[in-house]
């Protein structure tokens, strides 16, 4: 019988694109430490699923491992857009070499100036539960993590504290409510899902680490 | 993988005049939501995207430019990758490993920001975090601060005012002017006050001393060319004077470190910068 986590990020900054799943970020984080983390693009081969062991069950569905891990939980308190820009800075001409001193299209190219806007959301706090029993190697390597999100290079999806408690239920999959099962996680569309899922609508994608990658996309279904 | 934080706290010496935007004809201080006990509140910061470039990759890469003779020798896309990150402009059908371990070998400035050559990208291991007001609303954000209430952001806003003369009413026209017409032309804005202190940091993923050597050293360089922040900088806006919370180094020994490996490898690096954009 294995225990259950809840896993709780307090935030110092809002966070900019989306939460990732708790799943990929302990696996990004051991590949780190392992230093097998490699420039992996989207053309070369999907490392095998559970090639980076991380301290998180990984259970069987749809004749797939999926991670018992939800996805995160977490309420938004504002919904806005900030912008980020770049500008080739020309006050520094003179250091070009005078023979490649041209005109720059500013408005178009390579030198293209950008202000592009970034969808950021203000979240006080957010949730994951996972199965594990390894609470305190979850710890250690969420202390490694010190921000989520995207552009976290400058300063968004700052984590001020994370908190490791055990729970009770296991939601890392499923939630049951009167009103049904809701999902928590995206899951391969099987016939292996409860009868009552609620909560939940189809969608094309992955279910397990690196999410990003085409190799691992599936008809699935995923929390809504 | 072990990391280094630098927290520091900055005090404005002249008025801060971050903008994000207008508002009719005035310009708006940027702010972020912030949630507090009493509800969800918007105050003033200095964004992340702001203080890397400022405070660590342009002065930094200017004195190695400087340093290493390349002033008045670059090419526009050299300045470009080492001044503002560069651009990936081809497709990246290759990884070269070995000219990636090369860059960061000899250029831990790189190393530390990061960037992108035409057709490979350079992660980076800086994260610098967003400049916080020291204000009433971000107090649970705030290290070290009094249990005496402070002040909130907005009492530190105020907003200024200049004129500069309007090309328009000037010499050209000259003949159509009337006697009272006035040659100004006003423009306003928003600014946080001078004398308000921020809170913000550095997060490095390594222990290398070298790398946190190369953060201070561009840090000290910043702040002996005024440490400007924001815009308004030519009618003295936006000076911050910065202060290291318990440095986990030694500083002048790090900075010393970077200093005297960065000019060990000046030929390589220089030999490396060359044949990065060999064609």
């Amino acid at each position: 019988m294995s225990g259950t986590l809840k896993i709780t990020a307090h935030m110092a900054s809002p966070i900019a694109g989306d939460v990732p799943q708790i799943d990929g970020l302990l696996e990004l984080v051991m590949a780190r430490m392992t230093g097998r983390l490699q420039s992996l693009r989207r053309c070369d081969q999907c490392p095998p699923v559970g090639g980076i062991h991380i301290p998180i069950l990984l259970g069987a569905i749809g004749g797939m491992s999926v991670y018992r891990a939800s996805s995160p939980v977490f309420v938004v308190e504002t919904d806005n857009h900030e912008f980020f820009g770049k500008r080739l800075g020309v006050e520094h001409a003179s250091l070009i070499d005078p023979r490649d001193r041209k005109v720059v299209a500013m408005g178009n190219a390579t030198y293209r100036s950008y202000r592009l806007p970034l969808r950021v959301r203000a979240i006080r706090r957010v949730v994951w539960w996972v199965a594990s029993d390894r609470r305190r190697a979850i710890k250690q390597l969420l202390r490694k993590i010190t921000s989520i999100g995207k552009k976290r290079s400058i300063g968004y999806g700052a984590v001020a504290k994370w908190d490791v408690d055990q729970c009770d239920i296991d939601m890392s999959w499923f939630a049951p409510t009167e009103k049904g099962t809701i999902l928590m996680r995206p899951l391969p569309n099987c016939d292996e899902l409860p009868a009552d899922l609620a909560g939940a609508c189809p969608d094309f994608g992955a279910v397990q680490p690196p999410y990003w990658h085409p190799q691992r996309y599936v008809e699935r279904m995923i929390p809504c | 993988m072990s990391s280094t934080t630098i927290l520091c706290a900055s005090e404005s010496l002249s008025p801060i005049t971050h903008m994000q935007g207008t508002a009719g004809n005035v310009a708006i201080v940027a702010r972020e939501t912030v949630m507090t006990p009493i509800g969800v509140r918007s105050v003033p910061f200095l964004s992340g995207n702001a203080m890397r470039h400022r405070a660590v990759r342009e002065p930094g890469m200017l004195w190695l430019i400087h340093e290493y003779g390349l002033a008045g020798n670059l090419r526009l896309s050299q300045l470009n990758f080492l001044l503002h990150g560069g651009n990936l402009t081809e497709s990246t059908a290759t990884e070269n490993t070995n000219r990636i371990a090369e860059a960061h070998r000899l250029w831990p400035l790189l190393r530390l920001c990061g960037g992108c050559l035409s057709n490979q990208i350079l992660s980076g291991s800086l994260i610098v975090t967003r400049g916080t007001l020291v204000c009433e609303e971000n107090r649970q954000s705030i290290k070290c601060i009094p249990d005496e209430p402070l002040l909130s952001a907005e009492s530190m806003i105020h907003e200024y005012q200049y004129t500069r003369g309007n090309a328009a009413n000037l010499a050209i026209h000259e003949e159509t002017v009337t006697e009272d017409a006035s040659t100004q032309m006003i423009f306003s804005g928003q600014a946080v006050a001078r004398g308000s202190w921020w809170q913000h940091g550095f997060i490095i993923r390594s222990e290398d001393p070298v790398l946190i050597g190369a953060l201070l050293w561009s840090l000290r360089l910043w702040q002996e060319s005024g440490g400007t922040i924001g815009g308004q900088g030519s009618r003295g806006h936006g000076h911050l004077r910065l202060h290291i919370v318990d440095p986990p180094v030694d500083i002048d020994n790090a900075i010393g470190a970077y200093v005297d490996y960065a000019r060990s490898v000046k030929e390589e690096a220089v030999d490396w910068i060359k044949e990065a954009w060999k064609k």
